[in-house]
């Protein structure tokens, strides 16, 4: 046996003991969260079966082919199309994440050092971790491309044979993009240390999901049937026999109706990505292995050092409010220097720049020269929608982003219902900053009268205020403290719990202020209405309860939140 | 007994179980305000975990641990107020600076602020990392951390300082540096608990020492006292009393069988 399959050999079978242990040897409350999450994870998988089903019988139906026949749209192509255009996106994107994959295997994992100074070939090294990268695709795989596929042949009434080709195309096409995106993750790593790599291709990726989306937006936005016949050509077009994910398509295509030519393309593909794949691999593990990369410094800069002058004015702060501040002026430090924090930011951001757009331009979905309390309404619901989307994550990961240097805060004399607060009043933020922005731009370009708007901020901030506390408190109990990717500091349960009753809490305050904000908005609706004693009973109620569970969400979870941080042990 | 002996650190019959395994098993012993106590045992013996329940990071099974005379699990606010704490594994926040570090340890222990600063800058200074100062603590090499999680600790002045493997990963200056440091924390009346596999540390520097194995605590007291009067070193006692060099006969073994 040669020393690199010898070597293989043992490094996947602790791979997997891992991977067993993980599961297994952990408390009983976390198995169950486990096998929840699995179910989560079927029916997942089971609604993009559906999906590719219904998109693809909608596709194919009888009235949808006359109307698009006006149109001018070849609708038989477009669905010959689909599963190139399918292909298409998996493979860009999984060349996408696994040349970020690549870079944190080849050059994060923790058990690195251990394992290259081993003797063992370093090839086995390198392949090992191709091997685990090349798993997580598989299970992206399965979501994104196996289940829709079998949607589509079911819903086309494809035979046997379309069965048994989908797997082997399936296995065959993680290869290509593994192979690209480690040598394209070497060549970047050749001018770019690997911390910096690391963000801004986070960045890059979230930038590149976003123009997907927004221009998905525009497209399809205002559905005018030219647009539609324009996509569908645009699709169609991604069916060129010189690009691999026809070929996958086509022999997809092909068995499916019972043409042999598939099962040459299919011969193609999967005979193409195995090739790319040896080669790919074997060129960049020579650059890996020949000490190629510039292996840089940890791309930590030096700061130039500021006056001093802010530390000796601050006045000495008393009691824990001080040492709460403590806590929010170290992470609004330490936040916007890692980029992959300002990742977080990009979608809300755009987001909100998107509807923006929206409502000062678009003459459908505009304010301008609406009734008032529509403008009122959809200017508060988006201010609170995009300040949510701002805040969300940085309550849930609120703890968890300290990550293994918790035990600072730990052994320091200070309350964990402190450091709760410290972090729910940073997550807290974007609601009276941005909300004060979305609300005045909706009084300025939706004529709003500017006593509705500022009650509107006021209300954005405080069922904000409540929401934060909620997701905040739910980040502290159920921390990640382990974290090596920050992508996975926010736990299952703190995510769900947090999530679940941080929007029905903002739900159920929101109708109750609805309800006390009665006699102001009423007179709106129709200027005659009077407001009789009932209605002022009514807000009353309303504003009684709208302040009673705004109490409770500010202060119940943080109990709970803070109770359980004192037990965690370290 | 006057207040000045009344011990600073006091671990009570404490008790950690792991599921099945005991890795403290009923520790009691004192440090007294200006004392250096020394804690040996071979790995896995229950040092850290001592600590650790002693400082709150864990809790105990059963037992307490006083410090100040405030038990940990009851006033842990004035009981961590004391407290400094050097883990064996650094582990800092990255992003932060070696200066805002320190400023942000001294916003946690309520300091005040230019005080805080002025003795940021003597710790700085002190360790040879004044010109390191504004680089960010994720670039620094292991004892570097190291140096900078002391600072941390001693920005504060801690009554109990408790420091796991202090001199592991720094060079000989910077050894030698913590050595005289520690000597005068404890002249000034603080209690000092650390634990070090070196002896020779042990055995110059500390007033007493406690040796733990399997979790239990099985010799406490000043060198001389364990030596029971004989002329052998720490290093036989240790060696005595933890169970010694049965692996020389399976060295031999096993060198027969090669
Ligand atoms: N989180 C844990 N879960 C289970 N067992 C643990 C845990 N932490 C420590 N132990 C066990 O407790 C025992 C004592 O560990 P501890 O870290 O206190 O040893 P130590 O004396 O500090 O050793 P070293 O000299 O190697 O630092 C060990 O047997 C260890 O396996
Ligand atoms: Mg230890």
């Amino acid at each position: 046996m040669s020393p690199t399959i010898h070597a293989l050999r043992v490094l996947s079978r602790a791979r997997w003991q891992i991977t067993v242990n993980r599961w297994w040897r952990v408390s009983l409350a976390r198995k169950v969260g486990s096998v929840i999450m699995l179910v989560f994870g079927l029916f997942g998988l089971a609604f993009t079966l559906f999906l590719g089903f219904f998109i693809t019988k909608g596709l194919s139906s009888v009235r949808l082919t006359d109307g698009l026949a006006q149109t001018g749209i070849d609708q038989p192509a477009l669905l010959v199309a689909l599963p190139s255009a399918l292909m298409l996106g998996i493979l860009l994107l999984a060349t996408l994440s696994s040349i970020g994959g690549a870079i944190s295997a080849l050059f994060f994992s923790n058990d690195l050092e251990f394992l290259l100074t081993a003797p063992i070939p370093v090839r086995s090294v390198f392949i090992a971790k191709l091997i685990e990268s090349l798993v997580g695709q598989y299970l992206l795989m399965l979501a994104l491309a196996v289940m829709p596929l079998i949607g589509y042949g079911l819903a086309l009434d494809y035979g046997l044979a379309y069965f048994l080709v989908l797997p082997l195309i399936v296995l065959a096409t993680p290869l290509m993009p593994t192979a690209l995106g480690a040598f394209l993750a070497v060549l970047i790593l050749r001018v770019v240390p690997p911390r910096r790599a690391r963000e801004i291709l986070g960045v890059l990726g979230s930038l590149m999901g976003l123009g997907f989306y927004f221009g998905s937006q525009l497209l399809t936005g205002s559905s005018g049937a030219q647009r539609l016949g324009g996509n569908a050509a645009w699709v169609a077009n991604l069916d060129q026999p010189y690009l691999p994910n026809a070929w996958a398509g086509r022999a997809l295509r092909g068995v499916g109706v019972g043409d042999w030519r598939g099962l040459g393309y299919a011969l193609i593909y999967i005979v193409a990505a195995g090739l790319i794949f040896y080669g790919g691999t074997l060129v960049t593990e020579r650059m890996y292995h020949s000490g190629w990369l510039a292996v840089a410094g940890s791309g930590e800069t030096r700061r130039k050092r500021k006056s001093a002058a802010p530390a000796q004015t601050r006045r000495q702060l008393g009691g824990w409010r001080g040492q709460a501040q403590t806590i929010v002026s170290k992470d609004l430090r330490v936040l916007p220097r890692d980029l992959r924090n300002l990742i977080q930011f990009i979608w809300p951001l755009a987001f909100a720049a998107f509807w923006l757009w929206r409502i000062i331009s678009d003459s459908d979905t505009g304010i301008a020269g609406r009734d008032p309390l529509t403008v009122l309404a959809s200017g508060v619901g988006v201010a609170f929608f995009i300040c949510s989307t701002l805040s969300a994550r940085l309550a849930q990961t609120g703890i968890s982003r300290e990550g293994r240097a918790y035990w600072l805060l730990q052994v320091a004399p200070i309350h964990a219902r402190a450091i709760v607060w410290g972090k729910a009043a940073l997550a807290w933020l974007p609601f009276p900053i941005v909300g004060l922005l979305m609300m005045s731009l909706t009084v300025v370009l939706g004529g709003l009268n500017p006593l509705l708007g500022l009650l509107g901020w006021l209300a954005v901030a405080v069922v904000g205020a409540g929401m934060t506390t909620i997701q905040t408190s739910f980040g502290a109990a159920f921390p990640v403290l382990d974290w090596e990717q920050p992508e996975k500091m926010i736990s299952f349960r703190a995510g769900c719990l947090g999530s679940l009753l941080g929007w029905s809490y903002a739900f159920i305050s929101a109708a109750l202020i609805a309800l006390a904000s009665l006699p102001l908005t009423l007179p709106l609706l129709s200027p005659s209405t009077s407001r009789s004693p009932v209605v002022w009973l009514v807000a009353g109620v309303g504003l009684l309860g709208a302040l009673l569970v705004t109490g409770l969400a500010l202060t119940l979870p943080v109990r709970i939140g803070a109770e359980r941080l004192e037990r965690l042990e370290g | 007994m006057s207040s000045y002996d009344q011990p600073l650190i006091h671990a009570h019959e404490l008790t950690k179980v792991y599921g099945q395994h005991v890795a403290a098993d009923r520790v009691t012993f004192a440090v007294r305000p200006g004392e250096i106590f020394g804690f040996l045992g071979p790995n896995g013996a229950g040092k850290t975990t001592t600590i650790k329940m002693l400082i709150g990071l864990l809790r105990p099974t059963s037992g307490a641990a006083l410090i100040g005379g405030y038990d940990i699990a009851r006033e842990p606010l004035k009981a961590k107020a004391l407290i400094g704490y050097v883990p064996d594994q650094p582990q800092l926040p990255d992003k932060l600076t070696a200066r805002e570090f320190l400023q942000f340890v001294a916003g946690l222990y309520r300091l005040d602020p230019a005080q805080a600063q002025r003795r940021g800058e003597e710790l700085l200074e002190l360790f040879s990392l004044a010109d390191r100062g504004d680089d960010l603590v994720g670039g620094f090499s292991h004892g570097m951390r190291q140096k900078i999680a002391l600072s941390g600790a001693l920005i504060h002045d801690p009554k109990a300082f408790f420091l796991d493997e202090p001199t592991v990963g720094l060079d000989p200056r910077s050894a030698r540096l913590i050595k005289d440091i520690l000597r005068q924390a404890a002249s000034q009346g603080t209690a000092i608990m650390l634990t070090t596999h070196i002896l020779e540390i042990a055995e110059r520097m500390c007033d007493r020492v406690g040796i733990i194995n399997g979790g239990k605590l099985i010799a406490v007291g000043t060198v001389d006292e364990l030596r029971h009067g004989s002329d052998g070193s720490l290093e036989d006692i240790f060696l005595a009393l933890t169970g010694g060099t049965e692996y020389q006969q399976q060295l031999e073994l096993s060198e027969e069988r090669a």
